[in-house]
């Protein structure tokens, strides 16, 4: 088959990276999605408690920046 | 092409076959048809030549089109004259429908259906009788490269510059898509098209209009690693028998309910399982070839993390553990809606809302210092586990790129040793690659800086890489591996006031040079950061 090579950047997909913020958040909510259908009640907890931990850090931050603009 | 009236009895195959193939029979069915209709029980002669066509596209993709069953003592005497029915067939009705028509050639699977026979049917390429054929259909009767091109030109600039298709265009588009003789698009088609579906900007893709653009996609993803994949989607039933047999090795099959749930707007669900079977595969090709690439560590890397047994991996197909499997498919989830991101279709923010709309979150549970295993960096996460592994040793004898990283007893070896032995070999490139893309502890970086900065290879190339290395690469990349250290080693055991001003002191015993000095500085001024925001 002779498909053009890097016609697509495939290595911008590479998920082993560190993510954006709306991608880490969709990551964390996917995860514990799929924990609850196998009913690891262990990992629901921690997972539920990683993305409460994540908003409310993301929260802080917001509020921290915005004071910025603040006189 | 030819249109087709459904009803309950279809033509015998081998009444179809007799026709094609008995010269009187064809004969009047070509010159006398309407004479004798009754004798083709009433039909109209459209249906006969729609019903022809598909016989002779199935024999094409039978991959056995002379239908010979153990090997032949004289190829030519066997085949001779078998593929006169297809040529007959071609010159007497397909060639003047195309002429009247000529979007009527991108309607038909028959061109595909010869490349296909070319390819994979045992005998067709051998001989001579198929390669006139051949060379017939796609050179002389026609240009087919030219006529196709021309058709699809003005659809596909339309479609690539984001102006609205015709009815008409799209379907030339649809039919090129499903039809096409490479039985791939480009991912630039595949992106528009999964776009439009996405912003209903134009018309309506069919099941196998899907198809395509799925295997056209997984096809383009997997070719980066060097690997061919046919794409197969089958019912549950059919999915189910397949799995007592073993599996060829570069298949990937899925459900076929999935095609349907796309269509009816739920794109991720077919991506995220066609990345997921498309990453076991490449994991496997990659561990079976063992090569020493940038891929395969990380493959290895996020298989030591999540404590697979890589044996076992390697030896059975249906192993699937579970701690992997999960985050894979997280993985693969996030993998699709950065690929529909990519030509501007945001999914993200519609899941998250959505996801967190049915969440009854507790937001007292909130603890600041939790952090998930995708914060942390693949490296540091892979070099915390793989110190402590009792099997280390062997798993740098049995893994090329292991070999190449750590050395027999299974300690890693120092950056500087790794560019002194291995940057005038074959695997300078994966060196490079890998030096400039990791992340890891920032104790590591400083000891590198040190010893980069005082090693003075005689190779320009060598030097210009280790150059840019520590003008650029470890500054940029300090602030990560500080973030991401500081988030792995987290909890009560590790006192981060300490562990930064250690590093501090480390800094500062590094030479104040002009390749260190914007290390040094940046990377205190990071620390100094860090303090304050404890």
């Amino acid at each position: 088959m002779d498909r053009e090579k890097n016609e697509f950047p495939w290595e911008t997909m590479d998920t082993t990276v560190l993510m954006m913020p709306e991608e880490l958040l969709a990551y964390h909510l996917y995860r514990l999605k799929l924990e609850e259908t196998r009913k690891r009640e262990k990992q629901i907890v921690n997972n539920r408690k990683t993305i409460v931990s994540y908003l409310v850090r993301e929260k802080i931050e917001k509020e921290e920046k915005s004071r910025c603009f603040q006189k | 092409m030819f249109s087709k009236v459904i009803h309950d009895n279809t033509i015998p195959p081998n009444f179809l076959n007799s026709i094609l193939t008995n010269a009187a029979l064809y004969t009047m069915f070509k010159d006398d048809y309407e004479a004798n209709k009754d004798y083709f029980q009433g039909l109209e002669k459209e249906e006969y030549l729609s019903a022809m066509l598909a016989f002779i596209e199935d024999a094409l993709f039978s991959s056995n089109i002379y239908n010979i069953y153990t090997d032949p003592v004289d190829l030519e005497e066997v085949t001779e004259g078998k593929l006169t029915y297809i040529k007959n067939f071609y010159d007497d009705f397909l060639l003047d429908e195309f002429r009247v028509d000529p979007d009527s050639i991108l309607k038909t699977k028959f061109f595909r259906g010869m490349v296909f026979a070319n390819t994979n049917d045992l005998y067709a390429s051998k001989t001579k009788e198929f390669g006139d054929l051949f060379e017939y259909i796609f050179k002389i009767s026609l240009d087919y490269d030219d006529i196709v091109s021309i058709l699809i030109k003005e659809p596909k600039r339309k479609l690539e510059e984001d102006e609205a298709l015709s009815m008409k265009e799209f379907d030339v588009l649809c039919n090129y898509i499903k039809n096409n003789t490479k039985g791939f698009v480009s991912m630039n088609i595949v992106t528009k098209m999964l776009r439009n579906h996405a912003y209903k900007t134009n018309h309506i893709f069919d099941a196998e209009v899907v198809k395509s653009i799925v295997a056209s996609t997984i096809g383009s993803y997997l070719e980066t690693y060097g690997i061919v994949v046919q794409v197969e989607f089958l019912s549950e039933l059919d999915r189910q028998e397949m799995s007592s047999y073993t599996l060829e090795p570069k298949r990937i099959i899925l459900d076929e309910n999935l095609i349907d749930k796309f269509l009816s707007l739920n794109y991720t669900e077919i991506f995220t399982e066609l990345f997921f079977e498309a990453e076991y595969l490449k994991t496997r090709i990659l561990l079976e070839r063992n090569e020493v690439n940038y891929a395969t560590l990380k493959s290895l890397m996020l298989l030591i993390v999540s404590k697979a047994d890589l044996t076992r991996l390697f030896i059975d197909e249906s192993y699937h553990p579970t701690d992997y499997d999960l985050d894979l498919k997280v993985s693969c989830f996030i993998k699709t809606l950065r690929f529909f991101s990519s030509f501007g279709v945001n999914l993200f923010s519609n899941f998250n809302d959505s996801q967190l709309a049915k969440l009854d979150l507790n937001m007292e549970e909130a603890d600041l210092d939790e952090f998930s295993t995708k914060e942390i960096s693949l490296d540091q996460r892979f070099f915390d586990v793989f110190e402590k592994l009792k099997d280390k040793t062997s798993l740098t004898k049995k893994y090329a790129v292991l070999g190449v990283l750590f050395d027999s007893s299974g300690n890693r070896i120092k950056t500087v040793d790794l560019i002194k032995k291995y940057m005038r070999t074959e695997h300078r490139e994966f060196i490079e690659e890998y030096l400039d893309s990791r992340i890891v502890d920032p104790e590591m970086m400083i000891e590198d800086v040190i010893d980069l900065s005082s090693y003075r290879p005689k190779e320009e190339s060598v030097r210009n890489f280790l150059e840019r290395e520590l003008k650029y690469i470890y500054i940029d990349s300090f602030y990560y591996s500080l973030e991401s250290y500081l988030k792995l080693k987290n909890g009560p055991k590790f006192d981060k006031d300490e562990y930064l001003a250690d590093l501090a002191v480390k800094i500062n015993c590094i030479k104040d040079t002009p390749l260190t000095h914007r290390f040094i500085d940046c990377a205190l001024f990071t620390i100094e950061e860090t303090q304050q925001n404890i």
